[in-house]
């Protein structure tokens, strides 16, 4: 009995024994994977420097198209017909009903736009300041520039989203901790922080050296050092005054859009199509690239607003605006958004765009012609009637073949408004501005609905909603973290 | 016929046989027969009562035992069969054995551990096993289907009908949100992988992204197994049960069996099997009454369908039967399997062939499964053995067009849109293709479904290649102590294909401005795993402690899965290769875990074998944990007691009741990924690359899933062994949940995965088997089994979120919140309630029209008056209780064995109804509204939906369903005969031959995000379900 009950303790002992050759090294365990890059191996890279400022226009270049259709959407300018999806043809247009009142769904397809991209932009901003403070190799000039561009583009991502959300406001800063969240602020200190920030890039920017320790992409050619980035920097101060001063920032604000103008590359004396196209653009290109996603090539599903053709104005010759005729392309197969048993959820279209013919085709952010028709708002705003309106016949004559306008110093404000919305909404087509500008001057109501009676009432939302993913987070992290009506659901 | 084994019985019988070699032994013979039949009992064990050893009985029956000098006990057992003991005295002999069928089930063995099992009647938890005939009563399109209605406690959901494969395992209910929710799959001793692979179907359809998606009717790769090749399953529950496949085992454990050689002469088998399918249910669609009634749905509103339309229409509009000519694939399925077995007592093997051919009832599908498998065991010496197996297989499905689409190709969404009032299947003259689909739009946005299902190419090719190997060693073999090392490896690897082409020319293929799409996808996986054990059995031969059994030992397992998949769009024509697209994506990942663990276990007999006692623990630690050092803790307890002897003093009828308990611990480890802060690329700009921050923050705290489950139940036979039933009330809490932390947007970030939370689920199980005849003749059992749980949210660290997905709250989904059941359906739907606030601003729920409690929907509903709409519940999901009768007759030489599974409530969110009303094309579109203000009831629903209540699409999918059906015939020797074969059998088969069930669409079990822990209630324009017949002759030579 001894002697068996020996010779089993040896083998259960020589068995364990072989579990633990088999299976305890931890070495075997501790694999890679090989799916990503691990933050501390890119942090000690002296070659990142460059993929993080890449990555901070990747950023941008990734919030643009949405926010063009989007605001092109709400603005009336454009429709997303997805026959497979008429969700997103009626997410926008009809919304839903809220307390008898339509307001888009902030858990729908048209709710949380303009936001998470926006604040991913930022927290790379974010990322990309503190490898800036904390890189041994770069010069003082150096770090002053890459802080200036890290700058801009902060001030260009807020501005978007302080334009979508208007009255809610929004989030000015990410912290460290991503559970650790900033409290929803006013849109006034929203424009305060965005203006702010763009005045600090250009400081910056002015004493930031001949040149960035990082190259640009293609769509910042002319300006691509600090100097001429600051040139870009200004132009965006410039919109983001201008839309401050109609949100309560006033005459300052008119003032400070000026004299943004004058420190930008606007020129004002622009003729042809090449000086007015001067400006900042996304570029796009087929993969590894990105293809720009609304170009006629592949997006089937983008209709331009049949209101263009009808509101075009004829050259003297009876022809439609230039702008007109080269930006919209007609006679396209008819479509229309989804039929429900009350009829038609929208209005039919058969025109779309040609202002991106390929999907390599660039969107601009900002041009000389956006910028002259900036300062005829300003200086109409200013009390220089004369000269808002010789701007606006500036791009009204060259850019659209058309006579002349008729204004003179004796009309009226708002006429001269009207007929600057007028060129903006054709020079500008599908660059961001109509919706934004038609609230800026309370002209929402002036927007065509293609059904204005019904269950399927269309309407024009005055803001988007924070999204859902937001409040509940907020609402989760406890009451510390108020949406901006002082609830914790922000909803608008 | 084939009898029923259990699973590692016949390795430990093995291990059990050496000889027993004792001084002044004497032998003692004699026959083990089959008391009704007189058929010689072959390989049954006789041994000793109370003794490790024993000896197997010959072709002939026969059996030669040596035993000790004086009297004893002799224990046969066989498989099949009920045991039977005999006292011999001191000077007899000889003594035979007449063995009862065991018709219920009640003998056999239980796995409990790696190299361990216990007899079923000391089994401390509850028992799930699946013989090989209870199997293959009708052929499935993977093995998943063979055990739809037969496991108390699982249900078995078919995804789709499409052929091939494609279903879902749930053992007790879902036990994680984001992690594995499939069960382990072990197949001798392997781990398996049952990747369900998207085969990339959503390069064409666009149904989520352009490259690959869940909801590409995937085939979980269970499929490549070939049924016939089954001895048994079991399916290990409960945590106590599971606990010994540690952080892998929350969704429970199938473990099974192959066939294994007999030593004898060689037998063949041959099986051929030729059928067919049709669809089981087709939803037709409106008949246009008018021309008006077509323009009003919009869907004729180009002038060349409008023309149509006029053209048509005069004025009743024609009927066209579209989905009828579209799922008329009637081609016959054909089924060979050979396989033979044989050998000598220390060589003996297993080998079979098999070749599936079926197709599906859409045009253009099917699938080709062909395997072939070879199981050999050896023993050297009287010490070693060695047992092992190697499988080959092929399996290529072409799976068709379905589910949900972006692209206008899904042939459901076609006919769910388009107005069937014109002949679609006729060829244009111009082009000398089938007819463009004018109606639904007529643009690129839709296409001519029968054009596309031929022209598309959509197919999943699989090779796969298994291998286990066992390896015992009896170290130790005397009367009261056993000593056996094993040593137990496998390789299970597989090379996946799926490949799409959709030609240039197509009607769809401008939408994406791109012509012509293909794509190829790869996957090639490979899990290995090794155990080594060591099991000490320790049988002092007293009355009150008959055994102990102590078992050590540690596993190393890795499982490396790689993704490849190049999709090019912009093709020249007929080219399908990546370098002739203008639009070109590619994918390459791939995933690795490797854990370790190792193992302690022990279980007592005692108490004259009435009482059982288990307890062990297994340490597991693995590649996915935040901490790869740190071992987490697996244990478990259980014990049993069967109660005999008081029973028979009260009644004579009463043979046994056991109770039993348990309590134990296993774990589902992290995802792959989720540990690493990482930086990722943002993608390419003028041709430079760049770094982001990724989305998803690492969690270096990452741990296992832990369930804790107490299982109580009772086992009882009565009348003999004629009834037997068991009853299992379980307590699952499931705790550390891994969840996504969705970081605000404003973060810039959007998740990081963490533990936390609490969900449990409470069930019952409830089986009854009833043999009321048991003659020479005339046999009849019935097996009935009924199962229910509900799960619950207990606690939820992340604010509560839609379960992953799904389609958003206009189609419903599975919410997951504190407090309510994952299972109910969320969505919109309109409330009339007023919630207030109270001075500290708390919010006070308010009460409704209707004097009950208003929904509180989420924070801030205070601020809300009148009428409002909100994501809120509508139903649940989880059905009120899941039955099934399996039902088997055998009358002289015919059988007859039916499944019908019987399903009470478990809604669905049926999409594919509103697909078609939203085409103002469902088949009751025109009938009366049943709310003022509609024009009609297709009206009334759409419109209800689309303003908000989408209550109108979520439907109770009860069903009662003939699963299935086999009609069996053993013909007379001298048919066999004809055929020089031994003995010849002739059956006929039915799948879902019947399906009872209010349900509007196809199938309440359909799903079309396919297998998911949460969200499979989505029925959006799946391939149809259908049912298929069969004719097999069986011929054993």
């Amino acid at each position: 009995m001894t002697s068996t009950h020996t010779q089993m303790h040896k083998l259960l002992g020589a068995a364990l024994l072989a579990v633990l050759a088999a299976g305890c090294s931890q070495k075997d365990i501790d694999i890679n994977n090989p799916n990503v890059a691990l933050a501390s191996a890119v942090a000690s890279d002296p070659t990142a420097l460059q993929l993080l400022a890449t990555g901070l226009l990747v950023d941008q270049r990734g919030t643009r198209a949405g926010f063009i259709q989007n605001t092109g959407i709400f603005g009336r300018e454009a429709y997303n017909y997805t026959p497979q999806e008429g969700r997103n043809t009626t997410h926008y247009l009809i919304g839903i009903n809220v307390a008898g009142k339509q307001e888009l769904d902030p858990t729908g397809f048209a709710g949380g736009l303009t936001w998470g991209g926006e604040y991913g932009a930022d927290r790379d901003i974010y990322n990309f300041k503190n490898t800036i403070a904390a890189a041994a190799g770069l010069s003082t000039a150096q770090k002053a520039a890459s802080l200036g561009f890290a700058q801009t583009i902060e001030g260009l991502m807020l501005l978007e989203v302080v334009q979508f959300h208007d009255s809610l406001g929004g989030v000015t800063e990410v912290k460290a901790n991503p559970f650790d969240l900033s409290p929803f602020v006013s849109r006034d200190s929203m424009y305060k922080y965005v203006l702010n920030t763009l005045d600090a890039a250009a400081t910056n920017l002015a004493g930031g050296g001949s040149a960035f320790p990082f190259t640009l992409s293609a769509g910042f050619a002319g300006f691509n050092t600090p100097a001429t980035f600051l040139l870009f920097n200004r132009a965006i101060k410039a919109k983001a005054s201008a839309n401050y001063a109609t949100a309560g920032g006033g005459a300052t604000a008119w003032a400070a859009t000026l004299a943004a103008l004058s420190a930008s590359f606007l020129n004002a004396a622009a003729t042809t199509r090449a000086q007015f196209d001067v400006g900042v653009y996304d570029t796009y290109a087929p993969a590894p690239d990105t293809p720009n996603g609304l170009t006629q090539a592949t997006n089937t599903n983008l209709y331009a607003h049949p209101s263009f053709t009808t509101d075009a104005q004829t050259k003297a010759d009876g022809t439609p605006d230039n702008r007109y005729l080269a930006k919209i392309r007609t006679g396209l197969p008819s479509r229309t958004g989804p039929t429900t048993g009350d009829g038609p959820t929208s209005g039919t279209s058969t025109i779309g765009f040609s202002i991106w013919p390929t999907t390599s085709s660039s969107i601009p952010i900002i041009r000389n012609e956006e910028l002259i028709l900036l300062r005829a708002e300003a200086k109409q705003a200013t009390g220089d009637k004369a000269g808002a309106i010789a701007d606006l016949n500036q791009v009204r004559v060259n850019s659209g073949g058309l006579p002349a306008s008729t204004l003179t110093t004796a009309s009226t404000d708002d006429a001269v408004i009207t007929a600057i919305l007028y060129e903006k909404r054709y020079s500008t087509m599908m660059e961001g501005n109509r919706w934004i500008d038609m609230r800026r001057y309370g002209k929402l109501n002036l927007l065509p609905l293609d059904i204005s009676t019904g269950a399927n009432k269309n309407f024009v939302p005055k803001v988007t909603p924070i999204s859902q993913a937001e409040c509940l987070v907020r609402a989760k992290l406890g009451a510390t973290f108020l949406g901006p009506n002082g609830l914790n659901d922000c909803a608008p | 016929m084939r009898r029923r084994t259990t699973v590692l019985s016949l390795v430990l019988a093995l291990a059990s046989v050496p000889a027993l070699v004792q001084a002044q032994a004497r032998e003692i013979t004699g026959k083990v027969t089959e008391a009704l039949t007189g058929q010689p009992v072959t390989e049954a064990t006789v041994g000793i009562l109370g003794a490790q050893i024993g000896v197997r009985t010959n072709e002939r029956g026969e059996y030669r035992l040596k035993i000790p000098n004086g009297g004893a006990t002799i224990l046969v057992r066989a498989i099949g069969f009920k045991r039977q003991t005999a006292v011999i005295n001191a000077t007899q002999a000889t003594s035979d054995f007449k063995l009862d069928k065991d018709v219920l089930e009640l003998e056999g063995v239980t796995v409990t551990g790696q190299a361990t099992t216990v007899d079923k009647r000391n089994a401390s938890t509850a028992i799930a096993s699946v013989s090989a005939d209870e199997l293959t009563v009708a052929p499935a399109k993977s093995i998943e289907g063979n055990l739809a209605g037969k496991v108390v406690g699982a249900t078995i959901f078919e995804n789709s009908g499409v052929p091939g494969g494609g279903m879902q395992v749930q053992i007790r209910g879902a036990t994680s949100i984001l992690g594995q929710g499939d069960p382990l799959y072990v197949i001798d001793g392997v781990i398996v992988s049952n990747q369900s692979v998207p085969g990339g179907l959503a390069s064409i359809s666009r149904s989520s992204g352009s490259t690959a998606s869940t909801q590409d009717q995937t085939v979980n790769r269970l499929a490549d197994l070939n049924p016939n090749d089954v001895e048994s399953i079991e399916v290990l529950k409960s945590a106590a049960a599971t606990a010994i496949y540690g952080s892998r085992a929350t969704n429970g454990v199938v473990v099974i069996t192959t066939k294994k050689g007999k030593a004898g002469a060689t037998r063949y088998n041959v099986t051929q099997r030729i059928g067919s399918q049709q669809a089981t249910r087709l939803l037709e669609s409106r008949h246009f009454q008018s021309y008006a009634a077509v323009t009003a749905t919009g869907d004729a509103s180009s002038p060349h369908a409008d023309s149509i339309a006029k053209a048509n229409c005069n004025p009743v509009c024609p009927y066209y039967d579209w989905q009828g000519d579209f799922y008329n694939n009637s081609s016959p399925s054909f089924e060979t399997v050979l396989s033979s077995s044989g050998g000598v007592a220390s060589t003996r093997f297993f080998a079979s062939v098999n070749d599936r051919q079926t197709h599906g009832v859409e045009q253009n599908t099917g699938s080709r499964v062909t395997s072939g498998r070879l199981n050999l065991d050896q023993t050297i010496g009287d010490k070693m053995t060695v047992s092992g197996g190697a499988v080959i297989s092929h399996n290529f499905t072409q799976d068709g067009l379905g589910n949900n689409d972006n692209a206008g190709i899904s042939p459901i969404y076609t006919f769910g849109y388009a107005p069937a009032i014109y002949d679609i299947q006729k060829i244009d003259p111009v082009t000398g293709r089938l007819v463009y689909m004018w109606m639904n739009g007529g643009g690129d946005g839709t296409s001519n479904p029968f054009d596309v299902v031929h022209s598309i190419q959509n197919n999943e090719d699989t090779w796969r290649q298994t291998g286990n190997l066992r390896l015992g060693y009896s170290a130790l073999s005397t009367v009261k102590n056993t000593v056996q090392v094993t040593y137990i490896g496998g390789v299970d690897r597989f090379q996946f294909e799926g490949s799409q082409y959709s030609p240039n020319f197509l009607q769809f293929e401008s939408n994406d401005g791109f012509l012509g799409t293909s794509s190829i996808l790869t996957q090639d996986s490979r899990f290995i795993n090794q155990s080594i054990n060591g099991v000490w059995t320790f049988s002092p031969g007293l009355k009150w402690f008959n055994s102990a059994q102590t078992s050590v030992g540690g596993t190393y397992e890795t499982q490396l899965i790689k993704n490849y998949q190049v999709r090019e769009r912009g093709l020249t024509p007929t080219r399908q290769t990546a370098t002739s697209g203008t639009d070109i994506a590619t994918i390459d990942n791939s995933t690795e875990f490797r854990d370790q663990s190792h193992y302690f276990n022990e279980q007592v007999i005692a108490l004259d074998e009435k009482l059982a006692l288990s307890y062990g623990i297994r340490e597991d630690r693995g590649s996915a944990n935040g901490d790869r050092s740190k071992f987490y803790t697996f244990p478990k307890y259980s014990a049993s007691y069967r109660f005999v002897e008081p029973l028979s003093k009260i009644t004579s009828q009463f043979d046994e009741l056991k109770l039993r308990a348990s309590y134990g611990q296993s774990g589902n480890r992290p995802n792959y990924g989720f540990r690493e802060i990482t930086v990722a690329s943002g993608g390419v700009i003028s041709g430079a690359g760049s770094l982001v921050a990724s989305g998803t923050v690492g969690n270096p705290a990452l741990k296992p899933e832990v369930m804790n489950e107490s299982e109580f139940g009772a086992d009882g036979a009565m009348f003999r062994g004629r009834v037997s039933f068991e009853v299992s009330r379980y307590n699952r809490i499931i705790k550390d949940l891994l969840l996504n932390f969705p970081l605000a947007p404003s973060s810039g970030l959007a998740q990081q995965q963490v533990n936390g939370g609490q969900m449990s689920t409470r069930g019952i199980e409830a089986g009854l088997s009833i043999a009321p005849i048991s003659t020479r003749d005339l046999e009849w059992t019935l097996r009935t089994t009924y199962q229910h749980n509900t799960q619950f949210i207990d606690k939820l660290s992340v604010p509560a979120f839609p379960a992953t997905g799904s389609f958003g709250a206009s189609y419903g989904r599975n919410y997951i919140r504190a407090g309510m059941k994952p299972t109910l359906i969320w969505g919109n739907v309109p409330f009339s309630c007023l919630n207030t606030t109270n001075a500290s601003g708390q919010v006070v729920v308010g009460t409704g029209a209707d004097g009950k409690a208003c929904h509180r929907i989420y924070p801030g509903d205070a601020s809300v008056a009148g009428s409002v709409i909100r994501d809120s519940v509508i139903a649940d999901a989880n059905p009120r209780g899941q039955t099934s009768f399996l039902n088997t007759v055998r009358y002289k030489a015919f059988t007859v064995t039916a499944l019908v599974d019987w399903r009470v409530a478990g809604y669905t969110s049926d999409m594919t109804k509103n697909l078609f009303d939203e085409g103002g094309n469902s088949r009751d579109y025109d009938n009366a509204s049943p709310a003022t203000g509609y024009s009609s009831l297709g009206a009334f629903r759409y419109n209800t939906w689309s303003a908000g209540n989408i209550a109108t699409y979520i439907d109770a999918g009860s069903f009662v369903k003939l699963r299935e059906l086999n009609v069996s015939f053993q013909a007379p020797k001298r048919w066999a005969e004809l055929a020089r074969a031994r003995d010849m059998r002739i059956a006929l088969q039915g799948r879902n031959l019947f399906n009872h069930s209010a349900y509007w669409s196809f199938d309440p079990e359909f799903s079309n995000f396919g297998n998911a822990n949460f969200n499979r209630f989505i029925d959006l324009a799946p391939y149809p379900s259908n049912r298929q017949f069969f004719f097999s002759i069986d011929l054993g030579y």
